[in-house]
Parts: structure tokens; sequence; C-alpha cells
């Protein structure tokens, strides 16, 4: 993941286990992070215990976690962040990852390397509205393909071939005999 | 920059209710705490250790999640119908694509085109 890299800040070994301790629930092997360990649970919690203890697992107040819908599309319980793309969030503000625009410890929105700062700013307010933009598109691409396909069957101004020059229709065009010269 | 301490008295909000100065004030702490923890991994100054990176939990769960995104996919009608219908429109295009080439080839190959009538006559 090209995503460490970029945010590679050098400590050491044991300062790493000690972290993973403090802030981590599960036992933590020292030699990698398993997948198994750090993926969400199955189901988003039910009872109100649970609900803050998630909340708490990701790093937020009880208030502000929300999980996806369980019907199949969800993400177990994976909060529902609300989407603020990276340059859209304050430029001012001082972050311990300003190149993304991040806090150590903040939960990742589900789609976070679409709403990079080099990817979607979707959180924008645009000058012009998205169905305004597809209106005008779509009446454009569409009157234009309409005209190219329409002008397959139609012409408006169709141009005739012109019969071939065969000098066959009994008139006189050339002579050999040179004019008279008075 | 680096304080130990990030301060957290927030200034008075005299248009926000007791209710969301609270909770502002809970996000503030849980901030500090986190950053208090970035602050102690960055100025270690042992931190040239092989291999070492700030290990981020958030970025982890987030990459565990993204890893194993398979697993929380659920059949049922809902997802069922959805994936069918994607599954469908493919099917369908194709088909409608093949049919219309076909009619286009019997048409060349019975010589129902003439030579003048061919297609991208000015290419």
């Amino acid at each position: 993941m090209p995503l460490p890299m970029l945010i590679a800040r050098r400590v050491g070994p044991r300062a790493l286990v000690q972290h993973a301790r403090a802030i981590s629930s599960s036992a933590v092997n020292s030699a990698g992070y398993w997948n198994k360990d750090w993926r969400p649970a199955d189901d988003p919690p039910a009872t109100e215990e649970a609900k803050r203890a998630a909340a708490k697992k990701y790093g937020m107040i009880p208030e502000d976690y929300e999980t996806y819908k369980n019907d199949g599309t969800g993400y177990g319980d994976y909060p529902k962040l609300p989407i603020v793309s990276a340059e859209s969030r304050d430029p001012h503000a001082l972050y311990d990852f300003p190149e993304l625009k991040r806090n150590f410890g903040e939960p990742l929105h589900v789609d976070a390397d679409m709403y990079g700062e080099d990817r979607w700013d979707r959180s924008k307010r645009l000058r012009i509205p998205y169905h305004v933009m597809l209106t005008w598109f779509l009446g454009v691409i569409g009157i234009t393909a309409t005209l190219f396909m329409l002008s397959e069957y139609v012409r408006v101004n169709p141009t005739r071939r012109m019969p071939k020059p065969l000098y066959n229709d009994g008139k006189k065009h050339y002579t050999f005999e040179l004019e008279d010269v008075e | 920059m680096f304080d130990a301490e990030m301060p957290i008295n927030l200034p008075a909000q005299y248009d926000a209710s007791p209710k969301e100065q609270r909770l502002v004030e809970d996000r503030a702490r849980l901030r500090a705490e986190f950053r208090k923890e970035y602050v102690k991994q960055i100025t270690n100054p042992h931190r040239h250790g092989h291999g070492g990176y700030l290990f981020d939990p958030a970025l982890q769960r987030w990459q565990s999640m993204r890893a194993q995104q398979y697993y929380y996919f659920k059949p049922n009608v809902k997802t069922g119908l959805w994936s069918a219908f994607i599954v469908f429109t493919c099917f369908a295009y194709g088909k409608l694509f093949g049919i219309t080439r076909a009619a286009k080839e019997k048409e060349f190959r019975t010589g129902m085109v003439s030579y003048a009538d061919r297609e991208f006559k000015f290419a």
C-alpha cells in the first residue's frame, strides 16, 4: 500500500509495540499486523455498550458513531463518516500529516482513497450544480448525435453525381478546320 | 507545535447548545490524546529503528477493512437482484451488438449492398 510510504516516520521497534499495546485491545504480534485482528466485526453493534465499545475502538465519540446498513452492502461495524474530501478541509489548520490533511488516529472514510487531495473533491460547493451540468451536456451531445445519425439517411443539400462527359449528344464540340482568317 | 498537551480550552460558543459544546469538547479531548501519542512517537530520539514507521491504528483498520471487503458481502434478494441486473445488462448489450452485426454481415455477404452505398466511402 502506498499510503504507509507517504507517512513513513521512523520510530524504534519497542515504541511501536508499546504504542500498539496501549491503543489496541486485541493481541498484537510484533512480527506483523494481521488483517484478522484489525478487520471490522462481521455485524454492526446491536446493544448500547457494544456501540460505545466500537466507537472507542475506532477513536470516535459514541454520538458520532454510526454504521452502514447491514443489508449485504455494508462493512460490518466500520463507521459511516461524513464525506469531506481532503481538498475541502481547512487549509490553515495544523495537521499531523499535512500532505493528507489528516490527523493521527482519525478514522478514514470507507472511500478515503477516492477523496484524497489528488482525486475527487466531492464536498466542494460547485458554481454550477451537477444536474445543470448534466442537462447541458446531454443537450449538446444529444443534439449533435441526433443530427449526425439522422444525416445518414437524410441529406439536406444533396449533391448529385455529374454525368460523365462522353460528348455523344450529337453536338459538334470540336473541329479540326482552322477558322477562316480574313 | 510539539507541545506535550494540546490545549482544549475552546473559545466560548454562544450560538451552540450545551450538548453541542459538550460534543465539541469530547472530540477535542480525544484529539488531544491522539496528538500526545503522535508527538511522543515523533520526538522519540531512538526512532531510527529498522523498518520503523509510525503505526496508525486507524489506517490499519481501514486497510484491513478494504482487504476483507469480500467477506462483508451477504447474498440476499437486494444484492442478488442488483448483481443479476448488472450481469444481464452486460449480456444483453453483447447479444444486441451481435444481432445487429450479424444482420449487417448477412446483407454484405448476400450482395444486398451496392458498391456505391458501401460504408466509410469517404474514409
